[in-house]
């Protein structure tokens, strides 16, 4: 079942010819309960600069602010929740952003009515890369708490070790672990 | 019903619905018949509440109404010692203070969200200050021992009195999840 929010992005992308994968927490609930309601969705690099643009135009959303590897728009036939276009090469470390979303496309999505899913991983990955990992941090346990298995933190690893950014994401992941760790999380963790 | 470290029917109270308990082992010539909880909706959440017995179900929607919307699979707050004797479909989330069940109200919602989604218990706090009880958010914090997720969402801006324990999120990180999840619906 796609969620109306990402229904109604998905209307405005593809009208215009936008290539994208749904990542953030809209990705994460096709595997675990809880989401928000803003929709993540990222474009190929070459296509952010064009595909803002292009949204500029579009009546359906309105432009709310973008910086240089992101941009905010609101979804106004879905009450205004926010959409986000991300940049790829935000993630891509050593490679390209172009790889980094074949890498989404290939091996890290799952089509869904003909959207694509990023994978709870790709979508942790992309997290702990941003600047507010920390708070990213609280999502990802929320998300584990839900039943993600954190069996899945390793997969991250890999992720990070292909695009060569084991260095950031290791700490990151380290502190994450330490917080599952807790006895009052892991209590919950066996409970869900 | 009242709770005593499992469920005893006093004299003089109606039986709960016999399809909504399980009798554990009898105890032969014991006065009063111990039944455990069978939990399989939100109907039965009612009975039980109705019955007295401490139990709250927490749903996505009590969280929307308050500012902060969201998705999740309903927990089912139930004192610890009768955490263990529930039978549930739903997720179970046991409390310390069963006072805390009775008659929820934002302070109750914030801890509770403090469990298992900190971000959330935040949002909702900020998005409902005039009407939260610093006094009481404190009360529920310290009773449920919850100073360090407390802390960590920094909800001493809203109950200057809990201890701060541990460490703090970023405030620019905790701004930039808030404004990433705008209320759409009026708090209440």
């Amino acid at each position: 079942m796609t969620d109306i929010e990402v229904a109604a992005a998905d209307a405005v992308l593809k009208r215009h010819g936008i290539r994208y994968v749904v990542v953030g927490g809209q990705a994460v609930a096709r595997t675990a309960a809880t989401t928000t309601h803003d929709v993540d969705v990222m474009v190929t690099t070459d296509d952010f600069a064009k595909s803002v643009a292009s949204l500029r135009t579009e009546k359906e959303v309105a432009a709310d602010w973008a910086e240089a590897n992101l941009a905010r728009f609101r979804i106004l036939s879905a009450g205004g929740v926010p959409l986000d276009l991300l940049d790829a090469t935000i993630f891509a470390g050593t490679k390209t952003g172009q790889e980094f979303f074949e890498f989404l496309l290939e091996g890290a999505s799952k089509d869904d009515h003909g959207i694509l899913y990023a994978t709870p991983e790709a979508v942790w990955y992309t997290r702990l890369l941003t600047k507010r990992w920390k708070a990213y941090a609280e999502k990802i346990i929320t998300n584990v708490i839900d039943g993600i298995t954190a069996d899945r933190l390793r997969e991250v690893e890999k992720i990070a070790a292909r695009f060569g950014t084991e260095s950031i994401v290791a700490t990151r992941l380290a502190y994450v672990r330490d917080e599952l760790a807790r006895p009052d999380i892991r209590s919950l963790i066996r409970s869900s | 019903m009242r709770l005593e470290a499992g469920l005893f029917r006093e004299p003089g109270e109606r039986a709960l619905p016999s399809e909504m308990v399980v009798r554990p082992n009898r105890s032969r010539g014991r006065p009063r018949a111990e039944f455990h909880p069978r939990v399989r909706s939100v109907e039965d959440v009612e009975l039980l509440r109705r019955h007295r017995v401490p139990a709250l179900l927490i749903t996505s929607e009590w969280v929307t109404q308050h500012g902060y919307p969201v998705h999740f699979q309903p927990w089912l707050a139930v004192p610890e010692e009768l955490a263990g004797k529930v039978t549930s479909d739903f997720r179970i989330l046991p409390v310390k203070d069963e006072d805390a069940l009775t008659a929820p109200g934002i302070a109750e919602l914030v801890t509770l969200l403090l469990r298992f989604d900190p971000l959330a218990a935040r949002v909702v706090a900020k998005r409902n200050r005039s009407n939260l009880d610093p006094h009481e958010l404190y009360r529920r914090v310290r009773n449920e021992g919850l100073e360090r997720a407390a802390t960590k969402v920094r909800l001493q801006e809203f109950a200057p009195a809990i201890p701060k324990t541990g460490e703090s999120l970023p405030r620019e990180e905790l701004r930039w999840i808030e404004k990433n999840n705008p209320a759409t619906e009026a708090p209440s």
